[in-house]
């Protein structure tokens, strides 16, 4: 039986869903401005994760991490119980009101939201300024994970940054969403999934190649790598080519298109 | 699904190091993918010079028969040559099509600009292929109704386009849109059923992109399998074939 099932089955066009229900631990939902997003409600984001086999997809809206965490986040919980199983979703802080970002991520988790997002690029906001912070003590006291945005050079989110987060808060494994965004931030993101075992890497990337990927699961650590599309902000058939036919085979890509997420969901108290 | 690729390269770049760098490691990648025919242009066409980088893409390609090589041109006979001679030099190669970089090689795609260029490639049909980072809407604008008998492809479009490139698909019909991460979600379902999917052709964007995308993208689609085909190979191959008839003759 060939070891190369899953890239076999995409290349033919066959959905995943029996082979490797996929867990995507990065996706939004709605408009967005500075663009046209199709396909950004439910039913749509819906029908694209039925055609590809992703079993569940991890959202934060765009508007979340735009003018309104509070109305993103009522979207997320929206979806949450539209298609129960199907979205799980992430709480987002508005970090320039530091002394509310905590309580409005307690009452997102509380209400039905899983994880948190956070974004300092399009915040602009300093991932260790307290607005910020705060997410990181209310991940640690809900036994929960943060995703966070990186890409390259980000004076918003710095590998020292991250570090020191990553020292300071060592049971919250975080997400370094992008991985560093291409290959100038590859390698130096790699270095911290190996280096922390709270760190991981994703492979949500529009500039990321097979070999990357193959990289980040061979240095970074196969159990550091998971799956993320960016849907519907990109399409998210784009991104899994590229992870399903970068050489890696089955037992590599089961883990990074569903054993890894499904392992982080699960310590974080859902189970698929 | 047969596949030919429109928009692939051959050459070193500048500013990164990529493993797909010659007809070897090309056609390696081809067969990765599955590819069975290609459109090739040569990076120096782009980041050297047109002329030599014309030459060394036919000697780079040379004996590879499932690949038609795409000419890099400035409107200048300073940089070319005669006009006469530089489209001699694509009727011999069996050129495919014809790149320009406008921004990166500081000329215009007016009339007064790349008018005798544009006029003689508009006569052959030879499409042109330009590169989304050389130009701007308004100066693609230009071309396409300067020169309605010219087949223009737009290649390497990233995602963040559909407002500017789905206005533009409705209001010139010689507009094409290469498929190497044309990555807006659900674009290549919705241009194919409100613009037709004969507007777009399959690219990889080799190596500066992974190919892998666009083959799993049309593979996973919802469109049908006819239509799937057309994309596939079946656009590229005519408008190619339209434009040799035309040449040869």
């Amino acid at each position: 039986m060939s070891r190369f099932q899953i890239a076999e089955a995409v290349r033919e066009g066959r959905s995943l869903a029996d082979l490797c229900p996929i867990i995507d631990l990065h996706g939004h939902a709605g408009p967005f401005p500075g663009f046209l997003v199709l396909g950004g409600d439910p039913k749509d984001m819906i029908a694209v994760m039925d055609r590809v086999g992703v079993q569940a997809q991890m959202v934060a809206p765009h508007i979340a991490i735009g003018p309104s965490a509070r109305a993103g986040n009522e979207m997320a919980l929206d979806m949450v119980r539209r298609y129960p199983g199907r979205f799980i979703g992430y709480a987002v802080p508005f970090p320039h009101q530091p002394e509310t970002a905590g309580d409005e991520l307690r009452r997102a988790l509380d209400a039905g939201l899983t994880a948190i997002k956070l974004h300092p690029s399009v915040h602009q906001y300093r991932i260790v300024d307290p607005g910020y912070r705060v997410a990181f003590e209310v991940a640690a006291e809900r036994d929960t994970f943060i995703l966070v945005h990186t890409w390259r050079v980000d004076p918003m989110c710095t590998t020292a940054m991250l570090q020191d987060l990553a020292r300071e808060f060592p049971a919250v494994p975080v997400l370094m969403g992008h991985s560093g965004g291409g290959p100038e931030g590859f390698p130096e993101f790699i270095g911290l999934a190996r280096q922390y075992p709270n760190l991981y890497l994703d492979t949500t990337c529009s500039y990321t190649f097979g070999y990357w990927i193959r990289r980040m699961a061979e240095e970074g650590g196969i159990d550091k790598v998971v799956y993320g599309s960016d849907l519907p902000f990109i399409d998210a058939r784009y991104g899994l080519g590229k992870v399903a036919l970068s050489g890696l085979d089955d037992e590599a890509l089961r883990q990074v298109l569903r054993e890894n997420g499904r392992r982080l969901l699960a310590a974080a108290g859902v189970a698929l | 699904m047969r596949l030919f690729d429109i928009n692939c390269f051959v050459g070193g770049w500048t500013t990164e190091s990529y493993p797909i760098a010659d007809a070897g490691t090309l056609a390696d990648e081809m067969a990765r993918l599955g590819i069975e025919g290609a459109l090739v242009r040569h990076s120096w066409g782009w980041l050297h010079d047109p002329a030599e980088g014309n030459a060394a893409l036919l000697g780079e390609i040379a004996g590879h028969h499932q690949w038609r090589p795409c000419l890099a041109a400035t409107p200048l006979p300073e940089d070319m040559g005669a006009l006469d001679h530089f489209l001699a030099s694509v009727r011999r190669s069996a050129a495919g099509a014809v790149t320009l970089y406008p921004a990166s090689q500081h000329f215009s795609l007016t009339r007064w600009g790349a008018g005798e260029l544009l006029d003689a490639l508009a006569a052959w049909r030879l499409p042109v292929l330009l590169e989304y980072q050389e130009i701007t809407w308004p100066s693609l604008a230009e071309v396409l109704a300067g020169w309605p008998a010219l087949p223009v492809v737009v290649t390497r479009t990233g995602y963040r386009i559909l407002r500017n490139l789905l206005p533009m698909l409705r209001t010139y019909p010689n507009l094409y849109v290469d498929m190497a991460y044309l990555g807006d979600n659900l674009a290549l379902e919705h241009i194919s059923q409100h613009y037709g999917a004969e507007r777009v052709l399959f690219g990889t964007g080799t190596p500066r992109v992974d190919g892998a995308g666009s083959v799993a993208r049309l593979a996973m689609s919802t469109l049908p399998d006819e239509q799937k085909q057309q994309i596939g190979a079946g656009n590229a191959e005519r408008l190619l074939a339209d434009a040799v008839t035309q040449s040869v003759a």
